[in-house]
């Protein structure tokens, strides 16, 4: 018998929860359920679990996909340090073709320009050392990869590395929550929270959720762990229960991590900053504090001659990732906006909704 | 878009993209139309070329010329046609080391004395240095068409049987930790193999077989996809029965890569009729490089292109062409 | 947005440990961790790095439940 640790993905148990779940549901159940997380949303799918609960319960894919919300503005920032600073640009594989203005990573480093792939940000003092070029790392992720990118520039300090340093695109769940709850945007009936983000930061950070009246679980990504999520969500919207559970105890806490917790407040300060397609959300971003400005790529570079224009406007990805909207409600969806030639990141992402709505919403075709 | 991107070379979509928009659209005729792996080009002659680029040229379980060796040898083996004569275009970097080039020599003339294949002609080219990295091969190879078999056929019907000759992705581990994109501790070798011997067998058996494609880059999705557009017809796959490697789920797992994307260099998708399964199958099992094989899924419908893949949990979903290169995610 | 998955600690090395699942090993950070991991226990890691050390026993407390849940249910429908 497997570990506990490892029954999370046991098919027989799995099988025997999907099974109820799908008895379950017919109960008098009209259901928008939204992920928060992107993980969640491919995950969702790849388990086969996203349209079996219909019509009682409908999955929506929300805002937490750190790829997909990164904005024009930043990308445009990473292709100027590439092309006009000559630097060898850092990156996790997520981010290699998200497009902006018909470029991406991947083109320029078709074109000449260096970018090298990393698995975990500590490698790139690797990449750093093996070269006498300006390295620029793109940290982009949540609360739980901020974590590595701060290790990065401790490890960076600790070894004297020089010709290394961080753009912060980091982004705040908290904060996008807060907002979208204010709008009166979040269109659901239930929401499962980011089980890795609270594994750091702890799931009382999301306690706000409580003030919108909607049941909220933290859940892992097992297949377990999704499906333990989903019965949660429906044993609260039974009981008329809202605040938030939390079915992912054996990684995450009320208060999370206390030493990440620390790290992270001292190398980053909350900023204000773009989401794609929600607009500026206030304290939406991280960015190093001050005293870190060496291993800050925006303050070691100057920026005179560095120009945007502003595409967004072309893409309701905003609306997508919101719930507000399913992507073949999108007018560019499937016309302009393709797989092959995506015009945002929901189609570009890997788990972005719009892609994962273009390819298996043929199971039902 | 003007430039060639990477993903072009990768399997998959994109490539595929590309031989319609360039390729097709200038030399189309109804023999390069099929775009199987080689061409019945007279009488009962097949023909095959690939050119092999994979750098580090050694990787565990192999190298270059034995990768070129068993590429042409097995698609040759998608087209029935046993290896008879080979071509063999070498560029060199200025400088690669002669020991390793002896080496990657030796393991090709191995492959050309098990399946008494004759080389009959090639060039060599060396290039300046850092103009290219350590070597390229070409390889092309002539067949002959065994016992009057056609592949690959166009017609199938509900009930066909996909059968798939090993666990799958366990070349592009090998690779990519050659090449240092990903490292880990742990015994992992490429499934490189020559696989003409078990087709024969099965051609030798009598079965029926309508398709047979060897996994390269792109992964079974790829070799599925492509089959369900080239033949329009919708498949049902089953994950649990998919032979996985724990080392390449675990590499996966830990990634983000998707395991039906990663590329094999030694196993095959067949498809055979629902009659001919069991005695496919003693027949595959009974070879060591096949021995491994599964009944995989099946053909479920005619007139529409799709490949569902069941999940072990129970449910459902689409197993798509893959987009371009493996990258290491986040999320 | 977040692909971590649990890996079991084999040895540790300061700020590092050697981390395993299924006969993969690889090299993962363990220096935000608020107490230092055990041989033997799982690491929760993502893209290089431990954000927890997964707690054994709230794994089994619901794996129990389910199945208490479960068999439950198949007694009731059974």
């Amino acid at each position: 018998m497997d570990d506990a640790i490892n029954l999370f993905k046991n098919k027989e148990l799995t099988q025997k929860l999907f099974s109820y779940l799908k008895e379950r549901v017919k109960k008098n159940y009209n259901l928008r359920i939204m992920e928060f997380c992107g993980t969640h949303t491919h995950n969702i799918f790849q388990y086969g679990f996203r349209y079996a609960f219909l019509p009682h319960v409908r999955f929506i894919a929300g805002p937490g996909c750190p790829v997909c919300v990164t904005s024009d503005i930043e990308l445009a920032l990473a292709f100027y340090l590439l092309e006009k600073k000559g630097v060898v640009i850092i990156t996790y594989g997520d981010l290699l073709k998200v497009p902006y203005n018909d470029k991406s990573l991947a083109t320029l480093r078709s074109e000449g320009y260096q970018v090298e792939i990393v698995y975990s940000a500590i490698e790139a003092i690797n990449v750093a050392k093996n070269t006498d070029k300006e390295c620029v790392f793109l940290g982009v992720g949540f609360e739980t990869t901020m974590p590595g990118t701060a290790a990065l520039i401790e490890l960076s300090k600790k070894e004297n590395i020089k010709n290394l340093s961080i753009v912060s695109f980091h982004k705040n769940t908290k904060a996008i929550i807060k907002a979208l709850g204010n709008l009166g945007e979040l269109k659901t009936d239930g929401i499962l929270l980011p089980g890795h983000v609270s594994a750091v930061v702890g799931w009382e950070y999301f306690s706000e959720i409580s003030s919108y009246s909607i049941p909220s679980v933290v859940v892992g990504f097992e297949p377990l762990d999704i499906l333990l999520g989903l019965n949660e969500l429906l044993d609260m919207i039974e009981k008329g229960e809202k605040g938030i559970k939390c079915v992912y105890s054996r990684a995450v806490t009320e208060k999370g991590n206390k030493k990440m917790l620390e790290v992270i407040n001292k190398l980053f300060k909350k900023v204000d900053c773009h989401w794609r397609g929600l607009g500026m959300v206030k304290d939406g971003g991280f960015d190093l504090n001050e005293e870190y400005d060496f291993y800050n790529a925006k303050k070691r570079f100057s920026f005179n001659d560095f120009l945007f224009e502003d595409t967004e406007k072309h893409c309701i990805c905003g609306d997508v990732l919101i719930g507000k909207i399913e992507p073949y409600e999108c007018p560019s969806y499937e016309v302009f906006c393709t797989p092959e030639t995506p015009i945002g990141p929901c189609m570009v992402s890997h788990e972005g909704t719009c892609l994962a709505y273009y390819k298996w919403s043929r199971i039902n075709g | 878009m003007d430039r060639v991107l990477i993903t072009v070379g990768s399997g998959g979509k994109k490539s595929l993209s590309f031989i319609n928009e360039e390729i097709l659209s200038r030399f189309c005729n109804d023999k390069l139309a099929v775009l199987a792996d080689g061409a019945h080009i007279d009488n009962d002659i097949i023909v095959t070329t690939d050119t092999f680029t994979v750098f580090p040229p050694f990787f565990d379980g192999g190298n270059i010329g034995k990768l070129a060796m068993c590429g042409m040898i097995n698609d040759l083996a998608s087209m029935g046609a046993e290896p008879k004569y080979m071509t063999m275009s070498l560029v060199i970097e200025e400088g690669f080391s002669l020991e390793k080039l002896r080496l990657i020599l030796d393991e090709m003339k191995f492959y050309c004395e098990k399946f008494n294949i004759v080389l009959v002609t090639g060039d060599t080219k060396v290039v300046e240095k850092n103009k290219l990295e350590g070597l390229i091969v070409n390889i092309t190879g002539i067949g002959k068409r065994y016992k009057n078999i056609v592949l690959p056929q166009r017609f199938y019907k509900p009930g066909d049987s996909l059968v798939l000759t090993g666990p799958v992705g366990e070349h592009s581990i090998a690779v990519l930790k050659a090449k240092g994109v990903i490292n880990f501790d742990g015994n992992l070798n490429s499934d490189v193999a020559p696989l003409w011997e078990p087709v024969k067998a099965l051609i030798d058996g009598g079965i029926k077989i309508k398709f047979i494609r060897d996994v390269t880059r792109g992964g079974v999705s790829a070799v599925l996809n492509e089959l369900a557009i080239f033949a329009n017809i919708k498949l049902e796959v089953y994950e649990e029965r998919i032979p996985v490697n724990n080392i390449v789920a675990s590499v996966c797992d830990i990634y983000g890569f998707d395991i039906y994307s990663l590329a094999c260099e030694g196993r095959l998708v067949i498809v055979v009729p629902e009659e001919d399964v069991k005695k496919t199958l003693e027949i595959l099992k009974s070879n060591t490089l096949t021995e491994q094989s599964e009944v995989i899924g099946k053909v479920i419908e005619t007139g529409k292109s799709m490949v569902v893949l069941n999940t072990i949990y129970g449910g459902k979903t689409i197993l798509d062409m893959p987009l371009g290169e493996i990258l290491p995610r986040i999320c | 947005m977040c692909l971590a998955i649990p890996m079991k600690v084999v040895n540790i090395c300061d700020d590092f440990c050697t981390v395993e699942l299924k006969g993969v090993k690889k090299s993962c950070f363990i220096g935000f961790l608020d107490e230092k991991p055990k041989e033997g226990e799982y690491l929760l890691v993502h893209a290089g790095m431990a954000i927890k050390i997964i707690n054994e026993q709230e794994a089994k407390d619901i794996i129990d439940e389910l199945a208490l849940l479960i068999d439950g249910e198949l007694k009731n429908s059974g």
